[in-house]
């Protein structure tokens, strides 16, 4: 919402305060104000000139050079005005000052210039030059600015001038959802007063009298809690027109556009005490009648925008008894709206459920200045007040206006006051600081509530305007503490019960893995969006129970993430031009269908879609063998799971998207996952990198991680190092000869691959796997024989068993 | 004996001219001095001698022993020096180093992990909570029901069945208070969702710090004093905070917490916007229907909540410009951290 300060100037009278210092306390003690922006400054270097003589530009038919007076000294401007004449006042735009040319494009700082030979030390301004098409628009193109009519001093400032020497704060209005007061200059004016405790203007509000011939209208609420109160009168006489310059000035310097002398009247009244207003008319409506209703079923309806809407049922309607003649609070009908030819108008002042208004305002897709005050809860006892207000501005901007029936108001029984108690401690152990009762009574007699002190308990009455926000004890804390001043308030630390500090193993865990990882194994991390990459969920399969957006900005954002591998690979993808090595890792939740542990609320058995966390990575590499990073890969795996106790089992699977795919389980859980990635994947979309993933359960590292170390003494005897090397067929692996190994004898306490090496020297499809043995016993020094005895009995073994000779 | 270790110490100072090798220093080095060197046998057999010589010769060996060992040490010394060592024989010393592979942790655990600290310091749990929420955590238990005008302030991403993308931390308040009870302190770093266009400054995912600490008769005045003390951690340096109105349907009374710029001092500059504050996070004493909603009687507890813009604090720390770098998975971003 803009805010205007000389508006806010007609309602408090505030001490010797600059326009600044009055956002800051506002912003202190009531509600942000984002900007204060000073309207003059656009006009700086604009003054009013007269023009002395025109003649013609020798060099150009349509351009004029005219001699304009502007006070202490007269300057030449060429000027291709339309409109020029002798005498007339114009809006002379001197060097320096900001203009837009031809009303386009940014504004501009004007330079003395020469226009086809003759210098110009100026312009003379058309409205969309100096930003004021609103408020003084032109009917042409090539239409100058004329302010002769309005008797202006010759060379006086044109902000001065024209009274366009305000201050606009801006305030969000999302930081004032809940202060319906607020969305009118008034209620802004109330807070000043309470703030700068002065006093505050009461409304030159006057009853409405009745003095003509009563013309009927007839008005039924249907339903209370739709609409709380409906208060309306008729006025007729009018004559519908432009609007005076000070109302049209008013009402666009706090962004609202000039429509007509009727309806501008109702949103001044609005833009003054919030209160939105309709105007209907009279003539219009087929029975005299207004009908506030809440529909049951869609109904068709032409509103004042010229658009057909299909009103949802639940949409508070305003009927005249056979059509819908406005969505209550969000937008008139075309056919009942203020025309030219309008003489008689129906004034409605009311106040409807916030919440019906805010959803149909959503439904409808239409959110207006009514809608946007109406969705929150108005104060019930402002619809006369500003019924008052309106009447009596018409009356001003129509001479002829009459006040043709009597004010109909309708409105639910409603508590008499809403009171709410509170004790004194309760205000003095929130706040962290002992007031006197006397500066409380103050502040909350300031800020309009009824205050009576018993015993130590206030009981206050909340005034009708902040029905909306206070109801409870710690309401009228935040009352007392904002105009006591929150920076008054001194710092103390909280004496605090101790607690046994909770294990916490998903943060230690989440430490070091991500610590090992990256400064251990050499991976980044990366954050991916938590939406599924499209293509290579697709290309891995892994679509499956995958969750889906009901709506999102980007078709990449239709689905979540199944798995976090194929963003890692597309990650992978955009890198790869970059960096011919590549290790990403990341720690994040994926999402699928199915029962989850999260419920999804308070004591229900119902849960959350699955959304575990998971740590992934992918190890990829353009010329690394991927025997290489898959050894690695797998080595880096099982240090990291040892690292946290877990020794699992390592067995063969197969899936969509990986080859080589083994499966790590661990108190027979799947604990993870990981695989070369396809051949023709890689090919087709990686450059035929080498490429190995991984994908690990961190729920289940949660569950079973163990960081804890058991000791065993240090060795006492020597151990002896035996190197063996083998010669196999290529098709043996590994895993059988080690376990022939490991059961040769307890001596053996570590076995070590240190090579493997392919030669047709070595035979046809031979390999050659060479190893260290480490033997050592507890008890003694081993001896060399003993060893070499033990050797050769698994040479032979190893020779049954797979063939293999000793090299 | 005399005359022996003097003749001892002449013919080491031979020998240990014709040493050109470490190694060959090393071997004279344990010829004498060694477990069975000349030197150390003749110290060995000083306990044998008689007592009135025992003295002067212990002294004189060791003295030997002594200038020896300054001997070999300045031999190395100059072996070193003269490059001739084989060690360094043919070493470039000059060239650059060889890397080992060290990766990067991206740069909001970094951060994250230096608040978790800092909270935890203080007696804060770190939890966790749902990325996927359901309405009633998101908004209904934080007082903000259905129709409520602050959830415009939520631009909210839908899921197909119902559910939503977190817009907040704040819903772990409930759900931690639900599983912990009171007394409570606790942190929830996390990753929110908006439904809004990107550019430069906006994201679809940011991360957020969710902090609650529920006890009997916390105030405002506590408030204060905790954030003004976890933020003179985090920032290192002395830290002036003010309060103002903020409005937050879950907290009651809601602040804006700023901070005097830490740049200028609270001058003024570009930073502030030349106002010398800065507005750092929302925060607030708990509302009461919140602490029911948890099931935490208001009438015996009262707790203060804040939540800081971990994506902010990330981006101001290290001048990042564009909020969308986070979640690109450039390497050449993420590897500068």
């Amino acid at each position: 919402m803009n805010v205007s300060f000389n508006w806010l100037k007609q309602y408090v009278k505030l001490p010797a305060v600059t326009p600044a210092e009055v956002a800051l306390a506002l912003t202190m003690s009531t509600v942000e104000v984002d900007s204060v922006a000073d309207q003059s400054e656009q006009f700086n270097d604009i003054v009013v000139g007269k023009i002395v003589d025109i003649t013609k530009h020798p060099q150009a038919d349509r351009l004029s050079v005219c001699r304009v007076d502007i006070g202490r000294e007269q300057l030449q401007v060429v000027c291709g005005g339309s409109n020029l004449h002798p005498a007339m006042l114009v809006a002379l735009a001197k060097v320096g000052s900001r203009v837009r040319w031809h009303g386009q494009g940014e504004y501009v700082t004007l330079q003395k210039t020469k226009i086809r030979g003759i210098e110009s030390h100026g312009m003379i301004a058309s409205s969309n030059e100096i930003g004021l098409q609103h408020l003084l628009p032109a009917a042409t193109a090539h239409e100058i600015v004329d302010l002769t009519s309005y008797q202006l001093p010759v060379g006086q400032p044109l902000a001065e001038a024209l009274g366009l020497s305000d201050y606009i704060f801006s305030i969000d209005n999302k930081s004032m959802t809940h202060r319906p007061d607020l969305w009118g200059h008034y209620g802004l004016a109330r807070e000043l007063a309470a703030i700068y405790k002065v006093k505050l203007l009461t409304l030159a509000e006057r009853d409405i009298e009745r003095r003509d011939s009563k013309m009927s209208l007839e008005v039924v609420v249907k339903d209370f809690d739709a609409c709380r109160r409906y208060s309306a009168v008729v006025v007729s006489g009018l004559t519908v027109g432009p609007s005076p310059w000070w109302l049209r000035r008013d009402l666009e310097s706090v962004g609202i556009n000039s429509v007509n002398n009727v309806v501008d009247a109702t949103n001044y009244v609005m833009m003054a005490v919030g209160q939105p207003m309709h105007a209907f008319d009279y003539d219009k409506l087929d029975e005299h009648t207004l009908v506030v209703d809440t529909i049951k079923q869609d109904e068709n309806f032409l509103a004042l925008d010229g658009k057909k809407y299909s009103l949802p049922s639940g949409t508070i309607t305003i009927n005249d008894g056979r059509r819908p003649v406005a969505a209550a609070g969000i937008i008139g009908g075309a056919d009942s709206g203020i025309s030219k030819a309008t003489k008689t108008v129906v004034l409605e002042s009311a106040v409807f459920s916030g919440s019906a208004i805010r959803r149909t305002s959503q439904r409808l897709n239409i959110r207006t200045e009514a809608s946007a005050r109406f969705e929150k809860k108005l104060d019930p006892e402002m619809t006369i007040t500003a019924l008052n207000l309106v009447v009596d501005l018409l009356k001003q901007l129509h001479g002829e206006m009459k006040v043709s029936s009597d004010v109909i108001d309708r409105q639910a029984p409603w508590a008499a006051e809403t009171v709410v108690e509170v004790k004194k401690e309760f205000i003095d152990a929130r706040l962290g600081k002992e007031l006197p009762s006397a500066q409380i009574v103050d502040i909350l007699k300031r800020l309009y509530f009824g205050v009576s002190l018993k015993k130590k308990v206030f009981r206050l009455t909340v005034p009708t305007f902040r029905l909306r926000d206070i109801g409870r004890p710690e309401d009228i804390v935040e009352e007392v503490a904002r105009l006591y001043g929150y920076g008054n308030i001194e710092a103390v630390l909280p004496s605090i019960t101790v607690q046994k500090p909770p294990r916490q193993a998903r943060v230690q865990l989440t430490r070091e893995m991500k610590r090992l990882l990256a400064l251990g194994f050499g991976y980044t991390e990366v954050s991916t969006y938590s939406f599924a990459d499209q293509l290579w969920s697709q290309l891995m399969d892994l679509q499956r129970n995958r969750l889906a957006l009901a709506n999102f900005t980007s078709q990449d954002q239709a689905f979540l993430r199944t798995s976090l591998l194929p963003n890692l690979m597309s990650k992978v993808a955009d890198n790869a031009r970059w960096f011919p090595d590549i290790s990403i890792f990341e720690l994040g939740r994926i999402y699928s269908k199915g029962s989850g542990e999260f419920p999804v609320d308070s004591g229900s058995k119902r849960f959350l879609p699955k959304q575990p966390l998971h740590l992934s990575g992918v190890r990829a590499s353009q010329k690394t063998a991927s025997q290489n990073i898959y050894r690695q890969t797998k080595g880096m795996l099982l240090q990291l799971l040892e690292h946290i106790n877990l020794r699992p089992a390592v067995t063969e699977e197969t899936n969509a998207y990986g080859s080589a795919v083994y499966a790590l389980k661990v108190h027979d859980k799947v604990l993870g996952h990981f695989g070369l990635l396809k051949d023709q994947l890689a090919k087709q979309h990686l450059n035929d990198w080498n490429v190995v993933w991984w994908d690990l359960d961190f729920e289940l590292m949660i569950k079973y991680c163990d960081f804890g170390r058991v000791y065993g003494s240090v060795p006492k005897y020597p151990a002896v190092v035996r190197d063996v090397a083998i010669v196999v067929d290529q098709a043996v692996t590994w895993d059988g000869i080690e376990k022939e190994i490991a059961i040769l004898s307890p001596l053996i306490r570590n076995i070590e691959l240190f090579d493997i090496f392919v030669s047709p020297k070595l035979g046809e499809n031979k390999k050659s796997l060479a190893f260290s043995l480490t033997f050592r016993s507890d008890d003694r020094t081993l001896e060399s024989d003993e060893v070499d005895k033990l050797v050769k009995t698994l040479a032979a073994r190893l020779a049954q068993k797979f063939g293999a000779t000793i090299r | 004996m005399e005359k022996n270790l003097k003749k001892i110490k002449n013919e080491f100072s031979a020998a240990l001219k014709a040493i050109t090798s470490s190694q060959e220093l090393e071997r004279l080095r344990t010829a004498y001095l060694g477990r069975k060197g000349i030197v150390t046998g003749i110290l060995r057999q000083v306990a044998d001698l008689a007592e009135q010589e025992r003295p002067k010769i212990g002294k004189l060996a060791n003295e030997i022993k002594g200038e020896l060992e300054k001997l070999i040490i300045s031999a190395r010394h100059q072996l070193s020096q003269s490059g001739i060592s084989e060690i360094t024989a043919g070493l470039d010393a000059t060239l650059p180093g060889i890397n080992q592979p060290l990766g990067h942790l991206h740069p909001v655990t970094v951060v994250q992990q230096q608040l978790e600290e800092v909270f935890a310091g203080m007696g804060f749990m770190v939890l966790d909570g749902p990325e996927i929420e359901s309405e009633y955590y998101n908004f209904t238990a934080l007082n903000i029901p259905p129709d409520h005008p602050a959830r415009d302030a939520h631009d909210t991403f839908w899921l197909k069945d119902g559910n939503l993308l977190r817009t907040h931390t704040s819903p772990v308040q409930v759900r931690a208070l639900q599983k912990h009870g009171a007394p409570f302190r606790g942190i929830v770093p996390g990753k929110c969702f908006r439904y809004e266009a990107t550019d430069a400054s906006h994201e679809t995912v940011f991360y957020q710090m969710e902090g609650l600490m529920v006890d009997k008769n916390i105030s405002i005045s506590n408030l204060i004093a905790m954030m003004q003390v976890a933020l003179e951690s985090i920032f290192l340096t002395k830290v002036d905070v003010r309060l103002r109105p903020g409005y937050f349907p879950f907290v009651e009374p809601g602040f804006e917490l700023d901070i005097k710029c830490l740049i200028c001092h609270g001058g003024g500059c570009p930073v502030c916007k030349r106002s010398g504050w800065v507005e750092l996070m929302p925060c607030g004493l708990v509302h009461p229907e919140v602490l029911r909603a948890s099931n935490v009687s208001p009438d015996e507890y009262s707790g203060f909540a804040f939540g800081l813009g971990l994506t902010r604090l990330v981006m101001m720390k290290y001048g990042i410009d564009d909020v969308r770098l986070l979640q690109s998975g450039d390497l050449r971003f993420l590897q500068q951290f």
